[in-house]
């Protein structure tokens, strides 16, 4: 999966989950002030991203996560370890 | 005119239990003596009446505090080590306190003259959710949350009821045990959710504020989506209760003895139960993911809260359309509430 790929799928993902428009999507936009995220949702999003990647993603990855670009970096560590 | 008042009183009247010693002494307490006990709420205040009042909420809070010492004193050194007796009874002992004094706080709070209270249809909170299952699924009891007591008017009314405290009450040494005991839910936790499906598949009823806190207006209502979430996973109904508390008093930054110009009215509602999750399904394709579910479901409650907000704002506490209180049109009624929301916003 390269960056490009990557971050189609997050957006698609968010923007499913979330029923966000994608240009409300960007890095600088923090979850939980700006996209109404809150945990349960956090939840859903990580069971998707392990759905998408077909990898284990462990929630405690994303325990630090304020921002969409925080979670684009998550999710592209855990791709480049498996690599 | 006359008419609305009478029929007001009517249902005003508390229903006095002569068996239960905490009403009976709350209920022989002296009443606001600078206001008579049949002047409408709405009548000009005296000059004493705010000092009065201000002294009484003063009063409250440690005659409560005062009550509720020895009622802990009671459970923790006399029923919790009693020997042969099961926890679980202990729990329903527990439970059973907190409810004698949460009704006896609104009692008192009442016969002071601080306030006056109604709850329509309050049979409702002690009916089982689900007919088909009777006694064996708690009711979500969701409501808005304008004031500092709203829990108080629910748990004095609601036997057994599960509510959602904050994380210190279960980490303090003389808390922890009274709250465990009652059964009651720490907000941040991560069970949260699946401990709340717990309770209402136990039987008990759950009381969720979804707001999370009191809100600054009666229009304001930002719900979080957690008592969607347990709706969707413990598969139930809602029951909304909305409470109207005009003028609005002990709401979120305010100092205790900033009190409104005059008593508040408070009217609870125990509307019949409404399975938002049903309806935000039916507008939904069947794969819709259930975080877009939560969202509707949500907005499907709020609704509810709204339309009732709106109504209660109709004629009360505007003193230029008092006069023409039996008139109402459908134009005033979506006119009033904003003007309401600005004088709540601008009171100190």
């Amino acid at each position: 999966m390269n960056p490009q790929q990557r971050r189609a799928a997050l957006l698609a993902a968010m923007a499913r989950l979330f029923e966000l428009p994608p240009e409300r999507i960007v890095d600088g936009a923090r979850l939980y002030e700006d996209l109404d995220i809150d945990s349960i949702d956090a939840v859903n999003l990580v069971i998707e991203l392990r759905r998408l990647s077909g990898r284990q993603i462990g929630a405690e990855r994303f325990r630090d996560v304020r921002t969409v670009g925080d979670v684009d970096a998550v999710l592209a560590r855990v791709l480049d370890e498996d690599a | 005119m006359a008419g609305m008042g009478s029929r007001f009183c009517a249902f005003m009247k508390p229903n006095v239990s002569i068996r239960d010693p905490l009403r009976r002494c709350a209920n022989a307490l002296t009443v606001n003596p600078f206001r008579s006990a049949d002047a409408p709420l709405d009548a000009a205040p005296g000059p004493l009446d705010h000092a009065w009042r201000v002294t009484a909420v003063g009063m409250c809070f440690v005659v409560f505090g005062l009550a509720t010492g020895l009622v802990t004193l009671w459970l923790l050194v006399v029923i919790r080590p009693l020997p042969f007796v099961s926890s679980q009874r202990k729990c329903v002992w527990v439970q059973g306190w907190f409810l004698r004094l949460s009704r006896w706080f609104v009692d008192l709070a009442q016969a002071l003259g601080l306030m006056r209270y109604t709850i329509e249809n309050a049979e409702r909170l002690r009916r089982p959710a689900r007919p088909d299952r009777p006694g064996r699924h708690g009711q979500l009891i969701v409501a808005n949350h304008p004031s500092l007591i709203d829990a108080l008017f629910i748990i004095g009314h609601t036997p057994g009821v599960c509510c959602i405290v904050k994380r210190e009450l279960l980490d303090n040494p003389f808390t922890s045990w009274l709250v465990r005991s009652a059964g009651y839910l720490a907000n941040e936790s991560d069970s949260l959710l699946d401990d709340a499906v717990r309770v209402l598949h136990d039987g008990r009823s759950l009381l969720i504020f979804p707001e999370g806190t009191r809100n600054p207006s009666d229009l304001s209502l930002r719900f979080r989506r957690g008592a969607a979430h347990v709706a969707i996973a413990a598969d139930t109904a809602l029951l909304p209760v909305t409470i109207d508390f005009s003028p609005r008093a002990m709401q979120k930054g305010q100092p205790w003895y900033a009190l409104p110009g005059r008593a508040s009215r408070v009217r609870l509602v125990v509307h019949p139960p409404f399975d938002a999750v049903a309806r935000a399904r039916a507008s939904l394709p069947d794969d819709a993911p259930v975080t877009v579910l939560a969202r509707r479901t949500s907005d499907r409650l709020r609704d509810v809260f709204l339309e009732q907000a709106l109504q209660f704002a109709d004629p009360q506490g505007l003193p230029d359309a008092r006069a023409d209180r039996s008139v109402g049109n459908e134009g005033d009624a979506v006119e009033h509430p904003g003007s309401r929301a600005v004088s709540t916003g601008v009171r100190a």
